[in-house]
């Protein structure tokens, strides 16, 4: 996008509620300077960001209540894993962590107005159309703009080789209509994985039928609350390896992803709940690594193995039938689909004993004929 | 009658009233003097300005050394 067409306001804008507002209002700067050099002074250019409570609180004050602590305005598991695995003895440490958190994954974080108003900051900004109030964000522009690397492409069948998830290629589903607005701005205080959020969507919502007492279905009879709904329905789903992070000469922060790649993965579910009381869930390898911020902190992460790298996924690629569901033994005796030991580095053996999957769990072929 | 009337007169001068509060509310961020509006509003004055924004701002660089997928 071109500067101006970030910057330009539709005159239109200015006769809705929110274009009633004074700019400065929110903004602040001089809207009687002349020149535009001193009247942008003080400038804000994301008023919602990190605290909305004037910008959006004076009128919506109960969704900014809840929003503040949301998981998109805060990316608080993310942080917290990172700090778990730093480990908690050291204050020292943990500062210089969250230096490096800030410079390289916060630029992730969604704001009020960069859903709303404007692109993400990773995106580079602008706005979405022309200073108008977006109340259901579009997918393609601004879910896409922090989540186009793998959820997007996942679910719009970007990927080579796999379908785009059902939901979209035959119902024309966008992400809001499963991620409503009461996800996306509940509280996650407590929360320590995404997982976790009451408001998360579930397939049930839709599928009720899937997970009745009598499942018509035999297979979802069979399986139900021992199988993750994902392992038998999602296709494969991206997985990264080894993300280190580190300041060139010129100052700026880059990262390096050693390698990126389309995998099927079925582990043991290593957060058993009432919610979640699988047994095999769809697993993907997180972009972390012991060295992941040597540039910051050589050797930090002193309890590395204190969390998987395997974790729970959830992929968005979701078919009727797939690879692993067309007959039993599509899966049952199809190791390869299984997370084992072979698949870890030596690094992360400990990290994922709770994950992979002993050859003795690994389900046996079945006589298809006699069932 | 004269109950009806007296109702018909309030709202004339409520309506009245109304209209010149809204458009002073609307001027507030439209047409009240707000050089921000002045320029936002018009692309060409726009197109000029980020000209000179860009000349004296570069577009904030991004590592040469980052590879692979974020």
């Amino acid at each position: 996008m071109e500067l101006y067409e970030k910057i330009y306001v539709k005159p239109a804008f200015l006769a809705t509620d929110h274009g009633e507002i004074a700019c400065e209002h929110c903004h602040g700067g001089d809207p009687e300077d002349d020149d535009w050099q001193t009247a942008h002074k003080g400038v804000i250019r994301d008023p919602t960001y990190p605290d909305p409570s004037t910008a959006c609180g004076e009128c919506h004050e109960d969704i900014v209540a809840s929003a503040v602590s949301s998981l998109h305005f805060t990316l608080r598991p993310m942080k917290q894993a990172i700090e778990q695995r730093a480990g908690n003895g050291n204050p020292a440490a943990l500062r210089i962590f969250d230096g490096a958190i800030n410079r390289h994954c916060l630029n992730c974080h969604a704001s009020c107005g960069q859903c709303h108003v404007s692109r993400s900051d990773y995106a580079a900004g602008g706005l979405l159309a022309a200073h108008r109030f977006i109340k259901t964000p579009s997918m393609d522009t601004t879910c896409a703009s922090c989540h186009g690397g793998r959820v997007h492409g996942e679910y719009t069948g970007a990927e080579d080789d796999y379908e785009a998830d059902v939901h979209y290629a035959d119902e024309d589903m966008t992400c809001m209509d499963c991620h409503k607005a009461s996800e996306m701005h509940a509280s996650a205080e407590g929360v320590k994985t995404r997982f976790d959020l009451p408001e998360r969507p579930a397939c049930q919502t839709c599928h009720p039928d899937a997970v009745a007492e009598n499942a018509a279905v035999r297979s979802h009879a069979v399986h139900q609350g021992r199988v993750a709904c994902q392992v038998c329905h999602a296709q494969a789903g991206k997985s990264c390896f080894s993300c280190h992070v580190g300041t060139d000469k010129k100052g700026l922060p880059y990262y390096k992803c050693k390698e990126t790649k389309m995998m099927f993965k079925i582990g043991l579910n290593p957060d058993k709940c009432t919610d979640r009381p699988y047994d095999y869930v769809v697993v993907r390898h997180a972009p972390v690594d012991p060295q992941t911020f040597d540039a910051y902190i050589k050797n930090g992460l002193k309890r590395f193995d204190s969390l998987p790298t395997w974790k729970p996924d959830t992929p968005h690629s979701i078919q009727r039938i797939t690879r692993q569901s067309r007959t039993c033994n599509s899966c049952h005796g199809n190791a390869g689909l299984f997370l084992t030991k072979r698949d870890l580095a030596p690094w992360e053996v400990k990290a994922n004993v709770g994950v992979v999957i002993p050859a003795s769990r690994i389900p046996g072929l079945i006589n298809e004929g006699a069932e | 009658m004269k109950f009806s009337r007296l109702i018909l007169l309030c709202c004339a001068l409520i309506s009245v009233s109304i209209v010149p509060w809204s458009y002073q509310n609307l001027s507030e961020a439209g047409e009240g003097g707000s050089r921000c509006i002045d320029c936002h509003t018009n692309l060409k004055k726009l197109i000029r300005l980020c000209w000179k924004v860009e000349a004296l701002k570069p577009k904030p660089l991004k590592s040469e050394e980052t590879s692979g997928e974020g």
